[in-house]
């Protein structure tokens, strides 16, 4: 038989803000919000038909230097400069100018431009023709969700898509993904703390292969992604 | 999206790869292009081949066509996230001012396909003869639920064991008063009556 529990002895736990926050940004960076993240590769369908990315260790540390030294380590600093006050629009002209190909641009711009149109149709924020971390940033900043939240959050999905991008291509097994997707999650938190210490003079990207697969796939027939 | 200018009627051409989808569009734009601006935006999942196959049909010009690729995630595409379909209808409105007509053709799909109300305004879902008989009787959403369904290549019946008269039966039932029509979009084939379905429902 179960025992009664008097449920007034129990403490009931109160919603704090975080957890509020914590569900909006899980909404925001979810595969589901509709900003057509699954057709974007990043260049990675490149490097994969050419053999640079053929299985889960090189996925992994395809992804590591992305966060180490690329573009993911860009769009965290860039995500943190607006947090901390920074002139959006200054921050949006430089994360375009910090693509280094023609589709890394288009991939920033299409999904913030998605992003912005959401953010407008269902939060009643007016934000337009955003780059999609200075989109998300400037959102999160309306919504008062601070970087130590925001960067891993973004980091994560970036990487889970990128994740994704390999299971339909390479392939990679569903579990491989996960595994990998787990092994980043300290890199994520080192770049987190990283990231909080660095300023402008930190961006730039060192990720030639992917910057250079970003190019190339401009060229790239037949091809399954955007970019 | 700006409201200021007339939105252009979007039709969502759905139906599994081989249908023979890209043939329809090139039929029916063929039909409709002398009375209506029209643009097409084409989804692959492997490659712009399908633009491009119009372009070389010579059935529009180069800046009526998008070719969009879906990351191997067509039904995705035209459902639950239809950004970069979106993204590709506002430049195209963008491109070619005062379109009456988009059609969304879709990169391949399966029976329970459906386009998002957010995309397309109408849809239309193709299937073949030579796909068997029985594929309406098995029903689904994009057989039950699309504005127009239509069967292509019947010339093949003959071929492929299928009986065309059964087939109609089994698809009165499946469609109920939803229009439907036997076509062979190759040979121009009742080309003008789905034409005419998709003006009409257009309100053109």
């Amino acid at each position: 038989m179960v025992e009664h529990i008097h449920t007034n002895t129990l403490k009931v736990p109160m919603h704090t803000p975080t957890d509020s926050k914590l569900i909006t940004l899980m909404q925001w960076l979810s595969p589901a919000f509709p900003i057509g993240g699954f057709a974007y590769s990043h260049g990675l369908e490149w490097a994969i038909n050419k053999g640079h990315v053929s299985n889960r260790e090189e996925l992994q540390k395809w992804i590591s230097d992305l966060l180490e030294y690329g573009s993911l380590k860009n769009d965290a600093i860039l995500i943190n400069l607006v947090l901390q006050g920074s002139d959006p629009k200054e921050i949006n002209e430089l994360a375009m100018a910090l693509c280094q190909a023609n589709e890394r641009l288009s991939e920033t711009k299409l999904q913030g431009g998605a992003f912005c149109k959401i953010m407008g149709d269902v939060w009643n924020l007016e934000i337009d023709n955003l780059t999609l971390p200075i989109a998300l940033a400037l959102a999160a900043k309306n919504e008062s969700i601070d970087q130590n939240l925001v960067v891993p959050a973004y980091l994560h999905s970036f990487c889970s898509n990128l994740i994704s991008v390999a299971i339909r291509l390479v392939p990679i097994g569903q579990t491989d993904g996960q595994k990998t997707l787990r092994e980043l999650s300290p890199l994520i938190l080192d770049s987190v703390r990283a990231v909080a210490k660095s300023d402008i003079d930190d961006l730039g990207s060192t990720c030639f292969l992917s910057d250079v697969s970003a190019m190339q796939h401009e060229y790239l027939q037949p091809r399954v992604f955007k970019t | 999206m700006n409201r200021d200018k007339r939105s252009a009627v979007r039709i969502g051409i759905g139906g599994p790869v081989g249908a023979g989808k890209t043939s329809l569009t090139a039929a029916v734009v063929k039909d409709l292009r002398d009375r209506f601006s029209v643009g097409v935006i084409t989804n692959d999942i492997y490659t712009k081949e399908d633009a491009e196959a119009l372009m070389r049909m010579q059935v529009l010009p180069e800046e009526r066509l998008i070719g969009v690729e879906t990351g191997g995630c067509p039904h995705t595409a035209i459902r639950e996230d239809a950004s970069i379909n979106l993204a590709a209808v506002e430049e195209l409105q963008q491109r070619i001012e005062g379109l009456d007509l988009i059609f969304i053709e879709s990169g391949g799909d399966n029976l329970s396909a459906t386009f998002s109300p957010e995309l397309a305004d109408i849809t239309v879902y193709m299937i073949d003869v030579a796909m068997g008989a029985d594929i309406p009787r098995k029903r689904g959403p994009a057989m039950m639920k699309s504005d127009i369904l239509l069967v292509n290549k019947t010339d093949l019946a003959p071929y492929v064991d299928v009986d065309l008269a059964s087939m109609e039966s089994d698809l009165k039932v499946a469609r109920e008063d939803r229009p439907y029509f036997l076509i062979q979009a190759k040979n121009n084939l009742n080309i003008e009556k789905v034409s005419q379905a998709i003006t009409e429902l257009a309100g053109l």
